[in-house]
């Protein structure tokens, strides 16, 4: 990019953010030099070091104008990871469907699934509140033990309504034993005969691709953030490093793209605009299938982790399916992948969760429900548009800078219906 | 050469020092610490673990960073910019980690010839200067008033702890990074190049809002063209777009002496023989040729 100065281009917008007073309006979403900082190290127009550097200095300055307290920084500095090569990839481990009921004192937990590895033991669950005791605080820790002998207290971590119910996991501190025969949660024994799906996991590479085209793609896929993509000043940055032309259909299938996927629906699924251009695949499968709210009701328990790839390993414990869509129950490793509010940085990325079926549908997940320390992350990744009802198999897809793992397995209730309600899985 | 101090006035603020409320005193390019008699003495008690002296930490963190391009980033761009201090932001210096014992003896004020910029050995600049890595830092939570959460590094702690001072002291550390840049824009060496877009940048902020708020026009684009000091300065609209053609010196010698604008005139370069009368070279805001404005300063 000769003759394109980067670092001058950037603080030219960090002073226009300070001229304009631009931050006071934006709180806490990400600034225009953020996103433009981004873009051009995505591109190697400046090196992340120097981006960080100047964007640290911007970010000071507006802190000086709007927070003497200095309660940002306190925000962000805590939120930053030191390093994440020293992340463990996570380790396959056994996962037991446990479809079943609990009555509880204060709720009616429904279980789903358990965990058991070396490191913890968990049980997926769904608490129903009592509605007659509508229930404010955190689901209370309850004891699981194991046919050993062993108990150990599980907090519950998660989310949700009092209304939907709270999904979420029960963990102990320390693993029961892995090959136990039966669980108990509160006294209330769960026999754990059953047996995870069967599931393909590998890693592939994903194909070259122009690094503009790369990182606006990538950054649309994203999974949620606690702010909307504002691609037009990485799109601008991008056209001043010449990284892209103005004439590129890149820029308008980006649009497009951006623009059908803002949630409209009361299920954030927007019906296609009418007379949509075709865009690149995936998206074009994607949006051509958003309005529909035909998904198969029924869950599968896979218990799949994947093979290392750029860093990180995904495991793929559960989906269940809607009409409006999908969700799976993953986990991550490193943890890191969420901005906090004020965090202008321009690293790491996330990972963009991609799924595919066997009748050329793509789906995309943004994430729900979310727990993340620096080395390990858990919750929902909740996809849209919802399953293809003829679908008869699955690739989830957690997909990073240059490779993404594959987690493969047939849909039970396609052909017979098995598996619908989840009861039998 | 005249100094580069001409007609900056002394300015003052005071701190909480220990239990006591002290003076900080600049004049003529230099900053003291009024109540003080010895500040190196009491550096050296700090650093063996005595009780730390806010004055003495203000003028080591002026020293490190009188010359560091990051002030001209934080500070005000001016009347329209002002900087949210309202809490005491010396509490930053307190976070730090204390002084080393076997620092070297950091501001040889005393050596210090008024009118020269300090100079501080090499590696320690560099320290001032350097990024750091990772995201590392004495990240000590010290409970207490507001402008106490630390901030991620040092330097970033010492920084807003000079920028919060008041009494015109923010102004006055403004001044004197740029007086220092603009000397080195007279002799570009390799400093110049690695700090050029920061120092660019901070200059155009601050001519971007001058011009703004002089001609009224919040909205207006406005391009700034660096060029040398040889060099005649100028300012014209071209298709709507202000440009300013002016040399990085500007800074120091106007925009720092508070003259960006006079009795409705934009000015451009302000010269003196004797540092109380001045001629100031300016352009109304129809953007005609220019013309002078004699200003003659009072006895000090």
């Amino acid at each position: 990019m000769p003759g394109f100065d980067a670092e001058l281009y950037l603080r030219l917008l960090g002073e226009q953010m300070l001229v304009d007073r631009d931050d006071r309006r934006r709180g806490p979403h990400r600034p225009h030099v953020a996103e433009a900082a981004a873009a051009l190290v995505a591109v190697a127009a400046i090196a992340p070091t120097s981006a960080e550097r100047l964007l640290d200095d911007y970010s000071l300055a507006m802190t000086l104008r709007n927070d003497p307290q200095f309660r940002r920084h306190a925000i962000v500095g805590a939120s930053r990871p030191s390093t994440r090569s020293e992340t463990k990839p996570l380790r396959p481990r056994r996962v037991v469907p446990c479809a079943h009921t609990i009555e509880h004192s204060q709720a009616t937990v429904e279980v789903r699934y358990v965990s058991l590895s070396e490191e913890a033991t968990s049980v997926a669950v769904t608490w129903h509140s009592d509605s007659s005791r509508p229930w404010l605080g955190a689901p209370p820790s309850v004891t699981l033990a194991d046919d050993r002998g062993t108990s150990e207290s599980a907090p519950f971590t998660g989310g949700g309504s009092s209304t939907e119910g709270r999904n979420g996991r029960l963990t102990t501190a320390r693993p029961l034993a892995a090959d136990t025969a039966w669980i108990e949660l509160d006294g209330v024994r769960l026999d754990l005969r059953g047996k995870a799906a069967a599931f393909e996991a590998s890693v592939e590479r994903l194909p070259e691709q122009d690094p503009a085209a790369h990182y606006l793609w990538h950054r649309i896929a994203e999974p949620g953030e606690l702010y909307e993509p504002g691609l037009e000043p990485a799109i601008e940055a991008l056209l001043a490093a010449g990284a892209v032309s103005a004439g590129d259909p890149l820029l308008d299938d980006v649009r497009t793209v951006l623009d059908a996927m803002q949630p409209r629906g009361p299920h954030g699924a927007p019906a296609p605009p009418p007379g949509l251009r075709r865009v690149p695949e995936p998206w074009q499968s994607l949006l051509a299938r958003q309005s529909h709210e035909d998904g198969p009701a029924g869950s599968v328990v896979l218990g799949a982790v994947t093979p290392s790839f750029d860093g990180f390993s995904a495991a793929v414990l559960e989906l269940q399916s809607n009409s409006h869509g999908f969700r799976a129950d993953v986990e991550v490793a490193p943890g890191l992948g969420q901005r906090m509010p004020f965090d202008w940085g321009v690293g790491p990325r996330q990972l963009a969760w991609w799924a595919r079926d066997d009748r050329g549908n793509h789906y995309l997940g943004r994430r729900g429900n979310w727990s993340f320390a620096e080395d390990y992350g858990h919750g929902l990744v909740e996809f849209l548009p919802a399953l293809d009802p003829a679908a008869a198999r699955l690739e989830v897809m957690p997909s990073a800078e240059t490779t993404r793992a594959v987690v493969s397995f047939a849909l039970p209730w396609a052909g017979d219906g098995a598996g619908r309600d989840g009861s039998d899985l | 050469m005249n100094p580069w101090w001409l007609g900056l006035g002394p300015a003052h603020a005071t701190v909480t020092c220990g239990e006591d409320s002290h003076r900080l005193r600049w004049a003529e390019g230099v900053l003291t610490a009024v109540d003080h008699d010895d500040p190196e003495a009491e550096r050296a008690l700090a650093a063996l673990g005595g009780q730390r002296c806010t004055c003495v930490d203000v003028l080591d963190a002026w020293a490190l960073h009188d010359e560091d391009p990051r002030v001209l980033v934080l500070a005000s761009r001016g009347p329209a910019d002002p900087i949210a201090a309202q809490a005491d932001w010396t509490t930053q210096l307190a976070a730090r980690p204390r002084p080393r014992a076997v620092a070297t003896s950091p501001p040889a004020r005393a050596r210090k010839t008024p009118g020269q910029l300090l100079r501080l050995p090499s590696a320690r600049r560099a320290q001032a200067r350097a990024t750091p890595s990772g995201w590392a830092s004495y990240a000590q939570v010290i409970p207490g008033p507001v402008g106490a959460m630390p901030l991620r590094t040092e330097p970033q702690s010492e920084l807003v702890a000079l920028l919060g001072l008041g009494g015109a002291l923010q102004d006055r550390l403004v001044a004197t990074v740029a007086a220092t840049w603009a000397r080195r824009f007279e002799e570009p060496g390799p400093d110049l190049s690695e700090a050029r877009a920061s120092l660019t940048a901070s200059m155009h902020g601050r001519l971007c809002a001058s011009v703004r708020s002089w001609l009224g026009r919040v909205d207006v684009p406005v391009e700034l063209d660096l060029i040398e000091d040889r060099r005649a300065p100028s300012i014209a609209e071209r298709e709507g777009t202000i440009t300013a053609e002016l040399p990085f010196a500007w800074l120091a010698d106007v925009w720092s002496r508070g003259v960006a604008v006079v009795f409705g005139r934009f000015c451009l370069a302000a010269n003196t023989e004797d540092g109380r009368e001045w001629t100031l070279t300016t352009v109304g805001p129809d953007l005609g040729p220019t013309a002078p404005v004699r200003v003659e300063l009072p006895p000090a």
